[in-house]
């Protein structure tokens, strides 16, 4: 496919749309990968999201007695739940979070299956868990556009609330910050992100949008500056190339913006080994 | 528990133990020197529910150093986290005699070595509330409290550090950023535990001056926690001999007296004591 014949795909309303929605997410998703990596949560990011599929697997189930009902607000909803209560079995017990996080996902992920087979649908399962960016229409693009809006916002705003508590909680405790409350937001953030996103890489690739631009960043970044605008780069030119390569080569979408940012972290690797 | 445990054995007189250990105890402060006034606090372990302190009526004053010491488990981190505003009292008061800006240099910065945040974006943070415009949200750019944040730095002797990675300072380097980021709040009291942790004793030496100086050209008032008895000695005005109640308050020469350390710390007294600079 020439550049020509690329261009003209932007004609149909499918590709506008896939390209708006990987420009909106992938520098919103990188911007909150920068955070999570930095938090050491990228497990919990990836937990998330493959617990969203039980989510998924609620709102059909309640769509038997109502429906018309939504689904995003029930994965929500459901990924809001377990990511609060995760972090509250964290607060309360002595367990470590890795092991938290693996019985909440596993379990979820678990029941989600478990509901989907006995609603007969089983056949389902591919598109959640891999997701179909194409498939976004106007009110995805509305969506995105909100939570891309809000994460800039949110994470921007208490930027220094979340790097206190990576170097030192009790410096943002002296100064007044509301450490436990801002942890539990930042929870509720990523289940809400990955609500959003799941129909565009599904439940299975998602993390991957979130973290590796971020920890590609990482890899050359000398300063938090550096790691910011290399992650949003990053995160942008994988999400729109990744879909320019799934058009010229035929592939799906999701692996595509993957494959394209594993590309990129390796070229980083390549850069930050040259320079130490 | 909430009855008041019995007093644990330290080994001091207060303890029932028959070792002759003075307790000397300076005079009250006058009122207007007074920043902050503990009237017989109680301090419990977080989780545990155990006393770390109690009993503990102190006064700090405006511009004077005051050294907490006494033996592992004494209560003086527990001490100095109430005075921070990061732990309530369990029993007792605490008063704030004035409207009080406070700094506070942790114990422990463990975090990642590796983390990608230079000293002089650690230090801008202190600004980021603010900043307006698109510098509110986004780390890019100069920020427009740079400067203040790296004449700090000059004033603390660590003006080279400014571009240098967090996580690779040395312990001495760590402790001046920390108290440079305190002191960009313009505190009227700086609270510093354990302080001389992973600093040789060049290094010492040169954060006792630091210390002085500061309290000299600020006016700042210091409560520091510290194993450290030479440390607290060359540098306090008043120590605080802690083994989870007050067991001496005075100058250096009061309390850093053989027979005082001996009923604290026993066997573990630290040798040579009585041969310390005082200053």
């Amino acid at each position: 496919m020439s550049g020509h014949d690329l261009l003209g795909l932007w004609q149909f309303p499918f590709v506008r749309h896939a390209l708006l929605s990987a420009l909106l997410l992938g520098p919103a998703c990188a911007y909150l990968g920068v955070f999570i990596t930095l938090r050491g949560m990228s497990f919990f990011s990836d937990a998330l999201a493959h617990a969203a599929l039980t989510g998924v697997a609620i709102g059909f189930l309640l769509q038997t007695f109502w429906p018309g009902l939504p689904l995003l607000p029930v994965v929500l909803l459901f990924s809001l739940l377990l990511a609060a209560g995760m972090a509250r079995i964290a607060e309360k017990t002595t367990l470590r979070p890795d092991a938290i996080i693996a019985f909440s996902f596993t379990g979820s992920v678990a029941l989600g299956v478990a509901v989907l087979s006995k609603l007969g649908k089983y056949r389902l399962l591919d598109g959640l868990l891999f997701g179909d960016i194409y498939a976004s229409g106007t009110a995805d693009l509305w969506a995105e556009a909100a939570l891309a809006l809000a994460l800039f916002a949110f994470l921007g705003w208490n930027r220094r609330a979340y790097l206190l508590g990576i170097v030192q909680p009790d410096l943002a405790r002296v100064e007044g910050l509301p450490v436990a409350r801002l942890n539990l937001l930042f929870a509720l953030v990523v289940a809400a992100t990955v609500t959003v996103c799941i129909k565009m890489l599904g439940t299975l690739l998602l993390s991957g949008l979130i973290v590796i631009p971020a920890t590609a960043a990482r890899l050359v970044a000398k300063n938090f500056a550096q790691l910011t605008v290399i992650a949003l780069a990053l995160g942008g030119t994988a999400a729109l190339g990744g879909i320019a390569l799934s058009c010229v080569f035929d592939l799906p979408a999701g692996p595509s913006i993957i494959l394209l940012n594993i590309a990129l972290l390796l070229g980083c690797r390549g850069v930050g080994s040259r320079r130490s | 528990m909430n009855s008041r445990p019995p007093l644990p054995a330290c080994g001091c007189s207060d303890c029932g133990e028959t070792l002759p250990v003075s307790h000397p105890l300076r005079a009250a402060l006058a009122a207007d020197r007074v920043l902050l006034r503990l009237e017989n606090a109680g301090i419990r372990y977080p989780g545990s529910g155990e006393w770390a302190v109690h009993g503990v009526s102190l006064e700090i004053g405006s511009g004077e150093i005051v050294a907490l010491i006494g033996p592992n488990g004494a209560g003086k981190t527990s001490l100095l986290r109430v005075l921070a505003g990061l732990q309530p009292l369990a029993e007792g008061s605490l008063a704030r005699l004035r409207p009080l800006r406070v700094g506070y240099v942790p114990q422990y910065q463990a975090f990642d070595r590796n983390l990608p945040v230079s000293v002089l974006e650690f230090l801008s943070l202190k600004f980021q509330q603010e900043e307006r415009g698109w510098r509110r949200f986004l780390p890019i750019g100069r920020g427009k409290n740079e400067e203040k944040a790296l004449a700090l730095l000059g004033e603390l002797g660590v003006a080279a550090l400014a571009r240098r990675p967090l996580g690779s300072l040395s312990g001495g380097e760590m402790q001046r950023v920390f108290i440079a980021y305190s002191l960009l709040g313009d505190p009227a009291l700086l609270l510093l535990d354990e302080p001389m942790t992973g600093v040789d004793i060049k290094g010492g030496s040169l954060f006792r001056d630091l210390l002085l100086d500061l309290r000299a050209r600020r006016g700042l008032a210091i409560v520091m926690v510290s194993h450290d008895l030479h440390m607290a000695g060359g540098v306090a005005d008043v120590v605080v001999c802690l083994n989870r109640h007050v067991c001496a308050v005075g100058t250096p020469a009061e309390v850093l007296q053989d027979h005082v350390l001996a009923g604290v710390y026993g066997d573990k007294k630290p040798v040579g004591t009585a041969a310390m600079p005082l200053s």
